[in-house]
């Protein structure tokens, strides 16, 4: 509790430090939060407003944070469970209207295979599971390893491993049709 | 897992990155986190208490108010704070597809963009220019199964669709009143589907209709009179586009059509042998001569078994027909040209080579300009330039760019993951809708859907499509 007007000076001082450094960090990071979130969405719509909720919700224990080395993986851990709890929202939003989860499927699509290449990466990529799409886009897209994809997840390693191999087995079946 | 394997996935993620960065925006996210926080302060101040003097929550609220003015300051976001009156269009938050859709009539006096509903073929749905949805209109079925088309006026507020029978044309208010049925077009039969193309001459009361037989062969390229009518239906004026004596080997067609300057720009091609039909009309978009292109998709055009180019640009009266000026272009150098309202300016696209020449028509002056895609001409001062895409990989993409070409500046630039279906740009050319469709495999059709870009290249979803079999 603040009871003294020094120590909220002193708090104004240590906040206003603190707003321009989050600050400096939401600008660096937005788009890479952007870029998961879209990876595990396919919505644009959503995966701002999921990477708006991770940054409100990093403000809210920015202060709680005292390693800046951190405060990448952070923000990506708030952002990819954040997304898993969207999408499952948007299933459930989605069941309750028409058609809507085939609707939303097809939004996973975007943009889609059209000259019948080697492999229908849009076909492959939308039968995995969005822990399964947070997994591979960041091991192989922004080099995570398995245990930091894990601790993104907020499971296991042994369960990163399994949705990680899960993935591998979908993305080689269709590329064997 | 094989290297081929692993590459693609590698590059198939690469380009889901490019996707998710064409189709959100952090400057956005970044405002809306300011937006959030600057209400919680705001709530902070309403209660009356100051931060030295209440518990830490309250404090944290004043920080959060520090916050806006670094994040604001530091990326040179406006605020509501400090410019109440922003002279940009305010684009919402979030896509209008969470809230419900609107069913009544869209109110009057609102500039408005129609598009095509992606959700429903016979329902267009009027976006005010802050891209918030305004109201919607059903369209009349077409019994062959067609979807119906329809083109606006520059503010919106007038329609012109095609009737059930796919060849006649009402025109109507925004708020679905008929003021006029204007004539089938002739020799059109209940397959062919043919109606005159028709734009609003520049105002909202004026219409060009070109008109031609559409039953002979090669009606494609049939002589055509160019007719002006108020949108009550009245005949004004009516002249043959090609001047007396031309040679038959010029296909005369309307490039642009402005009652206020009444002047018309008539472009003769070159059309030996002559353009034939090739596949049935579906389309309303119409760009040359009009503020970009209705929402409307759909297909149609014609087929030149020879070489094209532009032999001749005329530049008439549009209250007798008169000439004004004449432009010849030598033998196979121009490929299109297209003209923009008033007839003040047009855009000349060679056929080989990336320079096209933008010839201002009252000096006659030519400027040349780069033009690395299709040049579009907007208003008086803007052209859209469009650069398809495609990776190799059946990914196709749009680049697009309005252009200031007086004063040799990018107005808005945006790249979309699919191809254009269509574009509109605001009265006051700060903001483009952008219609794009994207094919799925999955559904063996294709989604549409609209965007909204505004000045800082920020794009935001106005639409949600579902999968459509044509």
């Amino acid at each position: 509790m603040l009871t003294q007007e020094g120590s909220g000076a002193a708090l104004e001082l240590a906040g206003a430090e603190e707003a321009d450094e989050f600050a400096a960090v939401a600008r660096r990071e937005t788009p890479r939060l952007l870029a998961v979130a879209h990876s595990v969405l396919d919505d644009a719509g959503a995966a701002e407003d999921a990477v708006q909720d991770t940054l409100l919700l990093a403000w809210r224990s920015w202060a709680s944070l005292r390693d800046p080395a951190r405060r990448q993986a952070w923000l990506v851990r708030i952002c990819v469970r954040r997304c898993l709890r969207v999408r499952r929202t948007l299933v459930l939003r989605a069941r309750r209207e028409d058609g809507g989860e085939a609707l939303l499927e097809g939004r996973l699509a975007v943009p889609a295979q059209l000259d019948g290449g080697p492999i229908d990466w849009a076909a492959a990529y939308r039968r995995l599971s969005p822990a399964q799409r947070a997994v591979v886009t960041l091991h192989y897209h922004h080099g995570y390893s398995l245990d930091e994809c894990a601790e993104a997840l907020g499971r296991r390693p042994g369960t990163a491993r399994r949705h990680l191999a899960r993935a591998l087995d979908k993305l080689r079946e269709e590329a064997r049709r | 897992m094989s290297d081929e394997f692993d590459s693609g996935l590698r590059a198939w993620l690469a380009h889901r990155e490019r996707v998710a960065a064409a189709v959100t925006s952090p400057d956005r996210v970044v405002a809306r986190v300011e937006s959030a926080l600057a209400g919680g302060a705001a709530r902070a101040r309403r209660g009356g208490a100051s931060v030295r003097w209440v518990a830490p929550g309250a404090a944290m609220l004043a920080v959060a108010a520090l916050l806006v003015a670094v994040i604001a300051g530091s990326l040179g976001l406006r605020s509501s704070h400090s410019n109440p009156a922003p002279a940009r269009p305010q684009l919402p938050g979030r896509p209008w597809i969470d809230g419900p859709v609107p069913t009544t009539p869209p109110p009057a006096g609102v500039a408005l963009a129609w598009v095509r509903d992606p959700r429903d073929q016979d329902r267009a749905i009027a976006f005010d220019w802050t891209g918030r949805p305004a109201g919607s209109l059903r369209l009349p079925k077409d019994g062959a199964g067609f979807p119906p088309s329809f083109w606006t006026s520059p503010d919106g507020q007038r329609l012109v669709i095609t009737a059930p029978d796919g060849t006649t044309l009402w025109v109507e208010t925004a708020q679905g009143r008929r003021l006029a049925t204007l004539p089938p077009a002739q020799g059109a039969t209940s397959h062919m589907r043919n109606s005159y193309p028709t734009s609003f001459a520049g105002d909202d009361d004026t219409l060009c209709q070109e008109r031609y037989d559409v039953g002979q062969p090669g009606w494609v390229a049939a002589p055509r009179t160019l007719v002006v009518l108020r949108s009550d239906g009245s005949v004004m004026h009516s002249f043959a586009e090609a001047p007396p004596g031309a040679p038959a080997s010029l296909f005369w067609s309307l490039a642009s059509c402005d009652a206020a300057a009444n002047t018309a720009v008539l472009v003769a091609e070159h059309n030996d042998p002559p353009r034939t039909q090739t596949f049935t009309t579906t389309t309303s978009s119409s760009r040359s001569g009009s503020r970009g292109a209705t929402g409307v998709i759909g297909i149609s055009g014609s087929f030149s078994p020879g070489q094209q180019w532009v032999a001749m640009v005329r530049v008439v009266r549009l209250s007798d027909g008169v000439e004004t000026d004449r432009h010849v272009y030598p033998e196979g150098t121009i490929r299109t040209v297209r003209g923009v309202h008033g007839g003040s300016w047009i855009v000349e696209q060679p056929l080989h080579g990336e320079t096209a020449q933008v010839r201002d028509l009252r000096t006659g002056r030519a400027v040349p300009v780069a033009l690395p895609g299709e040049a579009i001409p907007l208003d008086s001062t803007r052209l859209e330039v469009e650069v398809p895409g495609h990776d190799g990989h059946g990914h196709f993409s749009d680049d697009i760019t309005v252009l200031d070409w007086r004063r040799s500046s990018v107005v808005l630039h945006t790249v979309i993951p699919a191809y254009n279906d269509g574009t509109i740009l605001a009265p006051d050319g700060t903001a483009l809708l952008v219609g794009y469709g994207t094919l799925f495999m999955a559904c063996g059709g294709s989604v549409d859907d609209w965007v909204m870009v505004d000045q800082n290249g920020r794009t935001i979803p106005l639409t949600r499509g579902t999968c459509r079999h044509s």
